[in-house]
Formats: C-alpha cells, sequence, structure tokens
C-alpha cells in the first residue's frame, strides 16, 4: 500500500529561498477595478482586496521565485502555460501562471453591476437561504447586447435562460477552488478557416486550463513511458502494433477540436466569502452575472461558422 | 460523533453536533487562534450549512440515519453519489478538526508518551512536525484537509487531501491533482487506485490529527495569504488529550 | 343465520322483568332507549340510482302529473325511501389525488424514485412550510409537487389551478436540474484529483451479462462435442476414422 501513498518529486513543490528575487512579474492592471478600488454591487474593498489583489500578488511572487530558481527566461503567462502545461517538473511554474492567468481572465470580463436589486453585505444570507425556493422568473437582467451572440448562444444552449442556468448551476456545483467557462469549440481536422461552430459551458478545478490542444495526448504517452519502463525488466513481452481502445479513442475523438475561452467565472471561496458568507454562494454567482461586461466578452468571440448558422438560420 | 443515531425504526435529519466549549467559543473565539466573528463563521454557520444540505441529499434515502462517517465511506467508490460523498466527509472532517481544538492560553496538555515517542521517531520533534506539516500544506493550491493519520503499518504519516477528500480510504484521498503537468509518479499512483478499487482492496488508515486548510476556517483571521502562520498556530490549539485518545495502544 | 332479535327486543325483555319482579330498579338507560327505540327492520331497501346522473330516483308525489295515486309505483315490489345516513358510504374525494394522478401520467418514471413509508408521528405536514417547494423533513418528490400546488392556489392571488400546477411542476424541474448537474459537476471533479471509483451500475451489469454469455458459450461447446460424439456410427469409431474429417468446423462468433 505505500505505492498508493507515493509522495511526489521532492522538489517539483517547495518553495525555496534564494536570495533576493527580480519582480519579472506583477500584479495586472485592469483598469476598471484599479479606478474604484471596489466593484460597487459585486465586491467590497476587503472582498476586492481578498478576491484580486492579494491572490495576484501571491501568484506573481510565486512566479518569480520559480523563474529566479530555474533561470528560465520570463515569458507572458500564457506563453508560459502552453510551453509547461506537460513538463511536471516546472508544476509550481505553471500552476502560478495558470491561477494568474484564468484570475486575470475572469475578472477582466467584469464591470459595472447591472441589477436592479442591492445587496447590503452587511446582512449576509443565513439558513434559510438554503430551504429557498427556485425563482422562475424569466426576467434576466444583463443581456449581451450583439445580436449575433445571442443568436449564438440560442442555437448552441437551447435559449438565453437556460444559458444562464447551465453556467450557474455549474458554477455552483464545483466543491472549491475553480473556474466556469464559456468555451467555444472548432473541430480541427474539418476546415482550414479559422471558424468555430458551438458555445460549451466547462468547469476546471484548482490550476485547470481551459486550452485542451495543449495537454492533448499526456496520459497515452507517459502510459506508454511506463510501459516501455515495465518492459525493459520483460524481455518476453511484445508491444502491440494494434491501438489499444484508449489510445484509438484519442487519436480519432478528443484531440479532435480546440477551444477558444470567452468568458469565466471565478468561484474560489477567497472571492465571496468575505462578502457574502457561508451560505452565499449563490447570491454570489447571481451577481456576478449581473456584472459581466458583454462587450469586452463580444471583443473575444471568434467567427462563427457559417455553414451551420444559415442552414438553421438562427 | 453523534449527528444522528443509527436507527431504522425513526425518520431523523442532520444537525450539527455541540461541541464542548462552544460557548464559550461563540463568546470570545478560540484565544489564539480564532476571533469570535471567524469561529462562527468556521464553526457554527459552516457546520449548519453542511449539515442542513447534507439532510436535503440524504432525505428518504438510506444514508438518512447514518452518520456522516459512515454515508461518506459508503459513497466514496459510487461514482453517481459524489456530491453526497463531498458534503458528507467534509461534515465529518470539520467535526474533526474542530474537536481538538482549545484555547492556546489554557492549554496544559501534551502528547501522550506513546505518541510523543512515534513523532519524535518519525520527524525529529514536535517543531519539525509543525514544519512539516507547513511545507507539506504547500501541495494543496486550492481548498483541502492535511491529516497526521497512522497507516497500517501502524508509521505515522502525513496526508494531504484535496477539496473534500477522506483519510480513511485511498478511494476518496484526493491527494492527487491530475488539473496541471502529470508526472509518471503521479500516473503510477493513480493508476494503482483505480485498480485497487475494483479489486476492493483494504485500507487500514486512521487519521490522528487534522487541519482545516479551507477558506472558511482561516480566511477571517488570518487573510488570503496567511495559511502557513494559521497552520502553526493551530499547533498551539490543539487539545492533545482528544488527540492522544485517537492513538489505539494496546 | 336467522336475525340476531335479543339485542334489539332488550326494552321489551326489561319491561317484562320489571312487571315480574325478576328486577328491582329501572336501569339508567331504560326512559332513554323508550324514547328512542332500536329500528327492528335489518332489512335494507334498495335505493335506485340514476347511473349517469347520480340521482336517487323516487317515485312521484302527489301534484306530480305522473302521480296516480296507490298506483304510482316504480316496481312491483314496493319502494321505501330510506334516510339513513348509515348506508350511505360517501366517496372521498380529494383535490390532492386528481393532482397527483395528474403528476403521475404526466411523469411516469417519478413512480420509480423510492420512497420510504415510515412516518414518525404521522404529523410532519404540520412542520413543513409550502412556500417552498424544498422542506428539510421530507425528500423531493411529486407529493411536494402537489402540497406546493395547494399552497400557491390557497395563499396566491389570481392564480388558477393550471398555472399553479406549472409554477410548483418547473419548481421541481429546476430543483432536479441543478442536483443532476452537482451529480455530474461532482464526478468530474473528483476524478480530477484522483478519486477511486467502483463499477457503475451499466457497468457491473455488462459484466454479468458477460459472465453469463461465457458460460453459455462453454457449455455450447460441451454440448457440442457430445453431440458429435453420440452422431458417430459405431463403426466409424471402431475402424478408427476421424468423425471431423471433411466435416466443416463450428465457428462461433468472438464477442
Amino acid at each position: 500500500m505505500m505505492s498508493l501513498r507515493t509522495r511526489l518529486l521532492a522538489g517539483a513543490r517547495r518553495y525555496q529561498s534564494t536570495g533576493p528575487v527580480v519582480q519579472v512579474y506583477k500584479t495586472p492592471s485592469i483598469s476598471y477595478i484599479d479606478e474604484n478600488q471596489k466593484i460597487p454591487g459585486l465586491l467590497s474593498e476587503k472582498g476586492l482586496e481578498n478576491a484580486w489583489y492579494k491572490r495576484a500578488e501571491l501568484y506573481c511572487e510565486g512566479l518569480n521565485h520559480e523563474i529566479a530558481r530555474s533561470g528560465l527566461a520570463p515569458h507572458d503567462i500564457d506563453v508560459l502555460v502552453k510551453e509547461y502545461a506537460k513538463s511536471p517538473s516546472k508544476l509550481n511554474l505553471f500552476n502560478n501562471a495558470s491561477l494568474l492567468s484564468n484570475l486575470e481572465f475572469a475578472f477582466r470580463s467584469i464591470g459595472e453591476v447591472r441589477s436592479s436589486k442591492t445587496i447590503d453585505f452587511n446582512r449576509k444570507l443565513d439558513e434559510s437561504s438554503i430551504l429557498q425556493t427556485p425563482n422562475l422568473s424569466q426576467k434576466i437582467e444583463n443581456l449581451p447586447t450583439d445580436d449575433e451572440f445571442v443568436k449564438w448562444i440560442n442555437s448552441s444552449f437551447g435559449s438565453m435562460l437556460e444559458f444562464k442556468t447551465l453556467l450557474l448551476n455549474s458554477a455552483s456545483a464545483i466543491n472549491g477552488d475553480g473556474f466556469t467557462w464559456v468555451v467555444a469549440k472548432k473541430t480541427k481536422s474539418n476546415d482550414q478557416k479559422d471558424e468555430y461552430d458551438d458555445l460549451f459551458i466547462m468547469n476546471t478545478y484548482n490550476a485547470g486550463t481551459p486550452n485542451n490542444s495543449i495537454k492533448f495526448g499526456q496520459i497515452t504517452e507517459l502510459t506508454k513511458k511506463l510501459q516501455e519502463l515495465k518492459n525493459e525488466h520483460d524481455i518476453h513481452t511484445t508491444t502491440s502494433s494494434i491501438l489499444s481502445l484508449q489510445e484509438a479513442r484519442e487519436s480519432s475523438g478528443y484531440g479532435d477540436f480546440e477551444l477558444k475561452p470567452i468568458l469565466a467565472l471565478d468561484v474560489s471561496p477567497k472571492v465571496w466569502l468575505y462578502d457574502y458568507g457561508v451560505f452565499g454562494k449563490n447570491q454570489y454567482l447571481e451577481q456576478v452575472w449581473n456584472a459581466i461586461d458583454w462587450d469586452i466578452v463580444q471583443r473575444r468571440l471568434p467567427t462563427r461558422s457559417s455553414r451551420i448558422s444559415d442552414a438553421l438560420n438562427y | 460523533m453523534k449527528t444522528s443515531a443509527q436507527n431504522l425504526g425513526k425518520r431523523l435529519i442532520h444537525t450539527a453536533p455541540k461541541l464542548k466549549l462552544q460557548d464559550e467559543f461563540i463568546k470570545n473565539g478560540i484565544n489564539g487562534l480564532y476571533s469570535s466573528q471567524g469561529f462562527k463563521l468556521a464553526w457554527i454557520d459552516y457546520q449548519n450549512y453542511l449539515t442542513k444540505n447534507l439532510t436535503l441529499l440524504t432525505n428518504g434515502t438510506i444514508d438518512e440515519t447514518r452518520y456522516p462517517f459512515s454515508i461518506a465511506i459508503a459513497n466514496a467508490k459510487d461514482s453517481s453519489k459524489q456530491n453526497i460523498f463531498n458534503i458528507a466527509s467534509q461534515t465529518h472532517n470539520n467535526h474533526f478538526f474542530f474537536q481538538q481544538l482549545i484555547s492556546s492560553q489554557e492549554n496544559n496538555t501534551s502528547p501522550s508518551r506513546e505518541l510523543n515517542s512515534r513523532i519524535i521517531s518519525k520527524f525529529g520533534s514536535l517543531d519539525s512536525l509543525v514544519d512539516q506539516f507547513v511545507l507539506e500544506s504547500k501541495e494543496i493550491i486550492g481548498q483541502g484537509w492535511i491529516f497526521l493519520i497512522e497507516n497500517e503499518s501502524k508509521n505515522l504519516e502525513i496526508l494531504t487531501l484535496n477539496n473534500s477528500g477522506t483519510p480513511y480510504n485511498f478511494s476518496g484521498n484526493h491527494s492527487l491533482d491530475l488539473n496541471g503537468p502529470i508526472g509518471l509518479t503521479e500516473l503510477e499512483a493513480w493508476e494503482s487506485i483505480k485498480e485497487s478499487t475494483l479489486t476492493k482492496a483494504q485500507d487500514w488508515t486512521l487519521p490522528l490529527l487534522g487541519i482545516s486548510l479551507w477558506d472558511h476556517s482561516f480566511i477571517t483571521d488570518y487573510g488570503v495569504d496567511g495559511r502557513d502562520e494559521y497552520i502553526k498556530d493551530v499547533f498551539k490549539n490543539i487539545n492533545w488529550d482528544v488527540v492522544n485518545k485517537r492513538l489505539y495502544v494496546q | 343465520m336467522k336475525p340476531q332479535t335479543r339485542a334489539v327486543n332488550v326494552l321489551e325483555k326489561t319491561s317484562e322483568y320489571l312487571r315480574a319482579g325478576l328486577v328491582d330498579k329501572q336501569p339508567a338507560w331504560y326512559n332513554v332507549v323508550g324514547q328512542t327505540p332500536p329500528i327492528k327492520n335489518f332489512i335494507r331497501q334498495p335505493r335506485f340510482e340514476h347511473p349517469i346522473k347520480e340521482k336517487v330516483v323516487t317515485p312521484p308525489k302527489k301534484g306530480d302529473i305522473n302521480f296516480n295515486g296507490r298506483k304510482t309505483k316504480l316496481y312491483k315490489t314496493s319502494h321505501h325511501e330510506q334516510k339513513r345516513d348509515v348506508y350511505n358510504i360517501p366517496k372521498l374525494k380529494f383535490v390532492e389525488d386528481q393532482l397527483r394522478q395528474l403528476f403521475y401520467e404526466q411523469h411516469p418514471w417519478e413512480l420509480a424514485r423510492p420512497r420510504i413509508l415510515l412516518e414518525n408521528t404521522g404529523e410532519d405536514i404540520k412542520n413543513q412550510d409550502w412556500s417552498s417547494i424544498i422542506q428539510i423533513n421530507k425528500p423531493l418528490d411529486g407529493e411536494s409537487v402537489v402540497q406546493r400546488t395547494l399552497y400557491l392556489l390557497n395563499n396566491t392571488k389570481g392564480l388558477d389551478f393550471k398555472k399553479a400546477y406549472d409554477t410548483a411542476r418547473h419548481e421541481y424541474y429546476r430543483v432536479r436540474i441543478q442536483l443532476q448537474i452537482e451529480e455530474q459537476v461532482a464526478k468530474e471533479q473528483n476524478e480530477m484529483f484522483g478519486a477511486g471509483y467502483d463499477l457503475s451500475l451499466f457497468e457491473s451489469g455488462v459484466e454479468k451479462e458477460q459472465a453469463v454469455i461465457d458460460k453459455w458459450k462453454q457449455d455450447a461447446v460441451e454440448g457440442t462435442q457430445l453431440m458429435e460424439a453420440k452422431n458417430v456410427s459405431p463403426q466409424a469409431a471402431w475402424s478408427g476414422e476421424s468423425t471431423t474429417e471433411g466435416k466443416p468446423t463450428t465457428t462461433t462468433t468472438k464477442n
């Protein structure tokens, strides 16, 4: 049973002080946040400090430590994420870069809260909120402005309400740290054009990235390596040239598409615990929806594949 | 830990248990660790939240009359009941954690002779145990737990769990983090977990001491970046009488 | 069995005993029973109910056009209208039953949801506040939809039956949708952190089926061999001819 509790490579995660560290990475500046130092209606001043400033500082500190320790050339965090998505020896570097990238993506998507209701952070929800009946109101307060985007959402999810419900339910269901993403999916093998077919909602947990193509094939490569190491000791085994079921699936299915993130929701307790309390996660998620800046989100949209939209005419 | 009696003749709901010094803790917090507000959030509110959600999820099922510990163990390997497992395991772990806390000023407890000798033989000293805890806690980059366990060979070990993992069974440990780059050791560990679950291998692990690394437990009093300090302070507030009882000595 | 007459004749008996002197005092119930004597006629008379209109048909009375004096009868046998409430077994009709029937007709698979019929006192409803479809002491069920509908009907102005039922039904769907997403996300999340899962119901069912198929295959091979052995003629066996030469071999398909 000792193998079940195998400790990870010793040097991978431990912080070791190596003297004065150059501050290469600094907290990204987001204009809307830096102007007000709080997001009225969504986060108080202390809440925003917990949610954004302190965390970004923490990740930047980690990045600076890692760069100094490993002596690598500092790159843009997105480049770091792509580069080291399959390098377990650069685990700390990847984690900090990914977390910072995701956090920035999430906080760039929000702006002013567009809602008729105001929340009093001094009166947090109590246990009766668990037994509250679901709100069936069909009225959604913060709607996207671009008609084409609305059409895309309607064709991918059925309706705006279904989209919102699925997004918030997925975010609410995450037990711990993570992000809920809206991604556009493109099938790689079909076209040379840079067009995307449908929108999807996906979750990532802790430091996961929504960009699947950078991590694709990792498990099969490692399994092969593991098999080779085992076969080194055993000369009688022959490696089959027929693909295993997993390999066949991966080569045809999982790797054949690319995801482009459009919107991210941060569900870590660090963001909402201070302002909304233990019972307030769903209330926070509603407010985040009301705070989404659809102009910024719409700017990130890729081109929609015309053959589907023309055929369906919606 | 009595949140519900194992009674097949009655319908029951789960409720948060009352700690021994709960009234004092609500008024003054746990001296050296929690302010009154921090304690209320970490125990009163959070345990209430957990037990209410557990009741709603297990209402009308066989888990209605079981202890959260039993619910967690029963559902750890069932892929369709992971949400029930999460809440049940978290309820148990949170109570486990708060059961062993005492105000640091009135703390004149110490590890028993047996426990002390084991700690010293494995870690060198109590201080180095604390340092090892802080070091190992770095493996949890999100929410989680860190436990001092006694494994089946009767050796002490430190186990880190992600989110609502359980220290009792390896299938529900959630010690790995497969969200980032995966190494060969992680893959091997994962493969052996999957294999051993299917062959129904037994796990005789018992936790002795646990620290909650969830934000709920430290963010109010230590802030987002104060987790290391929080872990060190927990050790000053450990009621070793409770921990000593958890160690089985013949 | 002849009708029991002794109980209803208790008044006459007691009078005779009193006259004869066998009983000294008048019993306490004597006057009361004397004023309201028990019914001696045990024969129930038929009530004629109109099969569609559920109306009790009575013969026409004086003043009615069809009144024909003593000849006014329904049938040859005389008809006495009984006014005993004891014989009227009322049909128990509740609105909840109609709602339940409607709900389970529309959602037949909800009947497959297991239910615990055990109750502590039977007064659970006293602790239930149906302003929400979620209750702490009751699992979410078709019954919740029914109770919530009634609450909405009774406590919301301007809400008709259909709207109230639809509201309750949609609240039920919302909670079920959220629960389903929770299950899926929890499974995915825990897998990302190294959880070990047993075979799902589907997979273990396939395993069991495969075990049966494997056993069948084994039995079939043995049975075929036995059949071939029986078909062997004694001559061929003694001459040493192989029975399988030249014959097409049985092929079994790989599963």
